[in-house]
């Protein structure tokens, strides 16, 4: 898991990886600061779209595609986003986004004292906890093992 | 106080309870820090030297004390050397014993009050253990606890095989973290039993250990052979 | 109608929410401030800002629990959020529901009414005879202004909220006021462009 940003985090799962309980494989990488980018680029769009104070619908981005994956985006109100990258033929995974943020998030995160919830960086922090992981294993584990009993997952 | 008020229990989320008792480990940290701090500064003979005199609204980025990297939602104050000093662990201990010893007097006016009579149940040693087994148990974390044995010399085991309050404890750094840090979070149920039986007159020495995570054994030594 | 007719506090505290005895609530916090008072020699600007320390942390925490629970979408007025704060925020955690008046021409300040009694104060008294000093700086309650601050942080709002007046100390209410200062921008962080 990895989150970054002020007051804000990326969770990057990737439904695609074959490795039991190594799913983050990507985020020591550029590739999450990269979408992370992505994502705040076509959040800035999806807001200049619509007036947002007279619209009763919210214009909030859900997903985009690429060739190959689908990239499925969530972002709670406090700025956590929850990010899951699949095959393209996966439509909608909403709803298991909400659980991530809802269940996981809030029992090992929020509910564990010992999980900080502000990921916000400081100058004087090295470069790991400049990214601010969630990096205890319940969270890890038990993300995992949801996402991989569900239907969508092979 | 009216009959109709003493009939109508009134509740709160127990999350709010929750997230109150998650603070009191870190506070007494900070607390602890803080008058070590005071003292230590032997330029003043005044204590309070370092002490504000007046209220300042606690923001984002800015540090809840002089412990490194202490900013708010962090968790760097549990890595001070202060978590299992005896400062810290006493002051935890005593939010809990003071908290146990009105409690005990607020559930036997409830349950008195609700069977009509007065101390109908409790009358050695074993029932006042019940007690906290049962009622206080359940007022805290609404449910029993799991396991009660004595060795009829004035020693309890308690067990509770799933303990609340670090039940969802998950360090980052691994388990040994984890466990150091919970056994820092125990000295609250601990001065809870302690204040319990005291209300009792019963003096006690608590401890817990973690069996099995999260599985805690309280252990109760009093003087009274039963 | 007011966006927050929506989400039915009332709902949500009867059907999803674990409760404890309030009496028990009151109590833990009692012993709370009453050892901070002890600790701090009766410094009572110090009890109040280690109060309002550990009210901001549950605050940062407490607004993931609420968003969680109700799925309470952004806000577009302050007006609007004081609303939800007061008919979902403290219905949920603390079963009561506080009123919201005095509010400022530009929309941005109001104030918190809290009833009484409420969860944190039912059966205090605090010994303003034999401590003068106490009625005029602790503010018992402090927390919860810690707590609205540390939870709207985190939804972008900077707010200052601190009490005016208390019914402990002898005053007619007891009454929190909130000030919007602004709506923080999500921002890429420095170093992440």
């Amino acid at each position: 898991m990895k989150t970054t940003g002020s007051g804000s985090s990326v969770s990057l799962n990737s439904s695609t990886a074959n490795h039991l309980g190594i799913i983050n494989k990507n985020n020591d990488s550029n590739t999450s600061k990269l979408l992370f980018g992505i994502l705040y680029s076509l959040k800035s769009i999806s807001t200049k779209l619509i007036d947002e104070e007279t619209s009763p619908i919210s214009n909030a981005l859900k997903s985009f595609t690429l060739g190959k994956y689908r990239i499925h985006y969530l972002e709670s109100l406090t700025n956590l986003k929850f990010i899951l990258i699949t095959d393209i033929i996966i439509d909608n995974l909403q709803h298991v986004l909400w659980e991530l943020y809802s269940n996981y998030y809030i029992k090992n995160c929020v509910e564990n004292s010992l999980s900080p919830v502000e990921f916000k960086q400081s100058t004087d922090l090295k470069e790991h906890e400049l990214m601010g992981k969630i990096s205890n294993y319940n969270f890890i584990h038990e993300t995992d093992h949801f996402l991989q009993s569900l239907s969508v997952f092979e | 106080m009216s009959e109709d008020l003493l009939d109508t229990q009134t509740y709160v989320n127990s999350i709010s309870l929750q997230l109150l008792l998650q603070e009191l480990v870190p506070t007494s940290i900070r607390v602890s820090h803080k008058l070590l701090d005071s003292t230590s500064s032997t330029t003043s003979p005044s204590s309070t030297v370092l002490f504000t005199d007046s209220d300042e609204a606690t923001t984002i980025d800015q540090q809840l004390s002089s412990i490194p990297k202490d900013l708010p939602g962090t968790v760097h104050v549990l890595d001070s050397s202060l978590l299992s000093d005896d400062e810290v662990t006493l002051r935890i201990e005593n939010y809990g014993y003071n908290l146990g010893l009105k409690l005990a007097d607020v559930l036997l006016y409830k349950t008195n009050n609700k069977n009509g009579n007065i101390n109908n149940k409790i009358i050695d040693i074993l029932d006042i253990m019940k007690f906290v087994c049962r009622d206080v148990w359940k007022c805290l974390y609404n449910k029993q606890m799991d396991n009660l044995r004595t060795n009829h010399r004035g020693t309890f085991v308690l067990v509770d095989n799933s303990y609340k309050l670090i039940a969802n404890l998950n360090s980052a750094k691994g388990a040994h973290d984890t466990l150091t840090k919970s056994k820092t979070y125990l000295w609250l149920p601990c001065g809870i039993i302690r204040g319990t039986l005291m209300n009792f007159g019963v003096e006690s020495t608590v401890t817990a250990e973690i069996t099995q995570f999260p599985a805690v054994t309280f252990n109760i030594h009093t003087a009274i052979n039963n | 109608m007011s966006k927050s007719s929506k989400y039915n506090g009332d709902d949500i505290w009867k059907n999803n929410v674990e409760k404890i005895n309030s009496e028990l609530f009151t109590l833990t916090y009692g012993s709370v401030v009453a050892q901070l008072c002890r600790d701090f020699n009766n410094n009572y600007h110090e009890v109040n800002n280690q109060l309002d320390k550990m009210g901001y942390n549950i605050g940062l925490r407490l607004i993931e629990e609420f968003l969680a629970k109700t799925g309470v979408r952004r806000c577009q007025t302050f007006r609007e959020t004081s609303e939800i704060i007061s008919k979902i925020g403290f219905k949920i955690f603390l079963n009561i529901v506080p009123t919201i008046e005095n509010w400022s021409s530009d929309n941005k300040t109001c104030s918190l009414i809290l009833p009484e009694p409420n969860p944190l104060t039912e059966f205090v008294e605090l010994p303003i005879t034999t401590d003068s000093k106490i009625s005029k700086e602790l503010w018992y309650s402090q927390i919860l202004c810690g707590v609205l601050r540390g939870a709207l942080q985190m939804v972008q709002l900077d707010v200052d909220v601190n009490f005016v007046k208390d019914v402990l100390r002898g005053d007619d209410r007891t009454e929190i006021r909130l000030k919007l200062n602004k709506v923080l921008k999500d921002e890429i962080p420095a170093g992440e462009d």
